[in-house]
């Protein structure tokens, strides 16, 4: 039987602390983590390296989270990959315009602990 | 038309009609005073043999009433700018304060999950005070966030035909952490009967979370909160009911104010806003609905809420 392959996750996240415990919570989870900073070169990032499932925060300098997920979604080659929009905006319009650029899911990272962000991750790939 | 197109504008931003905008107040005033003017003249001309008089005299109360209509048109245009101040301020608790709360959660997670079994019992316990201290800042901050879009009327309802009982299944289950917590049990037979209501999904959860999270809240270990429901008339009506503190007679008329907070509230649960009954009232009012309630202090409350039901087409 084939060894079970390590799923990628690429964390897109500005704030550094923010960054750094999603890291180390899917580390702990057995993922592979890719982090990117700003949301310019995620398109990118995500043909060369192929992640299973992005986590995108809306809120990024130079791109933002939805103009990234358009462009993810215009591209064939990316076009399928899962992304879950993760801010901490709880305007039902933001959700609503997310869930229309065609992203899996959205989340409010307040409402959530580390372990139930992964839990929810795993459950999507 | 660049004027009308920057009154639909402004009507839009601030949400409040045309006519309330304060230009169109002091236009109004103006055109109502040279009316009155215009009428008054021909008046005294027909009853009066030295209209000159009347007119001075009109002329001093038209400025008058013009200096005033010109010191409300200043007060409104004030309220309207604090009504944007207000709402950047709530754009930033959202997006500012939520982020370094969300983080710190985070991290304490990280250091009570990898750090445990170096610490001591009393040390794991601080851990876990400083959690539950940071999620009830989180909390507070999410109920603003709610009570100034229920307020404002920010959110649109998005209206369909839900069975009330599969909401209260769901939003049970949502609370089921807390209840297990403090050893309530839930009375609900909801799985026999369906009852159809046409509100928004995420408004009447957001009501229906709040009683049933203040049920659990006002009550003692090991009690039951009994939920009913059943069809009355035009409506469907949803009863809570606990075995908790209960609310004071003097207070049950107020208990629904915002920032309202009852003297037993405030001992049972001192992290309490006043904004949840604020808040469940208004949601369900939006959507057509009442909330009442009957209370007896140490015995208990029961909040009736009676949502429409469907239309028949």
């Amino acid at each position: 039987m084939e060894p079970k392959r390590q799923k990628k996750i690429l964390i897109v996240e500005d704030e550094r602390n923010m960054r750094e415990s999603l890291k180390e919570a899917f580390v702990d989870g057995g993922f592979e983590v890719l982090v990117e900073e700003d949301g310019e070169s995620v398109s990118d990032v995500v043909r060369e390296k192929e992640p299973d499932i992005i986590l995108l925060d809306i809120i990024l300098p130079k791109k933002d989270g939805f103009e990234v997920l358009g462009e993810l979604k215009d591209d064939m080659s990316t076009r399928n990959v899962p992304v879950i929009l993760s801010t901490n905006l709880s305007d039902p319009s933001d959700i609503q315009r997310a869930l229309d650029l065609g992203a899996t899911t959205y989340l409010v990272k307040s409402n959530y602990s580390l372990d139930d962000i992964v839990k929810k991750v795993s459950n999507l790939i | 038309m660049g004027f009308i197109k920057n009154l639909k504008n402004e009507s839009k931003e601030f949400g409040i009609p045309i006519w309330k905008l304060p230009d169109v107040v002091l236009i109004t005033m103006a055109v109502i005073n040279i009316i009155v003017m215009v009428g008054t003249y021909f008046l005294a001309t027909k009853y009066d043999n030295d209209p000159g008089k009347v007119i001075i005299l009109v002329a001093i109360e038209a400025a008058i009433i013009t200096i005033i209509g010109n010191v409300l048109s200043e007060s409104a245009k004030k309220i309207v700018e604090t009504t944007k101040l207000k709402k950047e301020f709530i754009q930033i608790i959202s997006h500012q304060m939520r982020s370094p709360l969300t983080t710190m959660k985070w991290q304490i997670e990280l250091l009570k999950k990898k750090a445990a079994e170096n610490l001591n019992k009393k040390q794991i316990e601080q851990i876990d005070r400083i959690y539950e201290e940071n999620e009830r800042l989180t909390n507070m901050i999410a109920d603003i966030l709610n009570m100034s879009r229920i307020d404002k009327n920010l959110e649109h309802l998005i209206y369909s035909d839900i069975a009330l009982e599969n909401v209260v299944s769901e939003c049970i289950t949502m609370l089921s952490g807390f209840a297990k917590f403090k050893k309530i049990e839930f009375d609900f037979k909801g799985n026999r009967r369906k009852n159809m209501v046409c509100v928004d999904n995420e408004k009447m959860k957001i009501a229906i979370v709040n009683v049933i999270e203040n049920a659990i809240s006002y009550s003692k270990k090991g009690k039951t909160i009994k939920i009913t429901t059943k069809p009355d008339g035009e409506f469907v009506a949803l009863k809570i009911k606990d075995q908790g503190i209960g609310i004071k007679e003097g207070e049950q008329e107020i208990v629904f104010n915002k920032f309202y907070r009852g003297e037993g509230g405030k001992k049972a649960q001192p992290e309490g806003t006043g904004l949840g009954l604020f808040m469940t009232k208004k949601v369900i009012e939006q959507m057509g609905g009442t909330i009442t309630l009957k209370s007896k202090e140490a015995k208990g409350s029961e909040f009736t809420m009676r949502f429409p039901r469907p239309r028949k087409k």
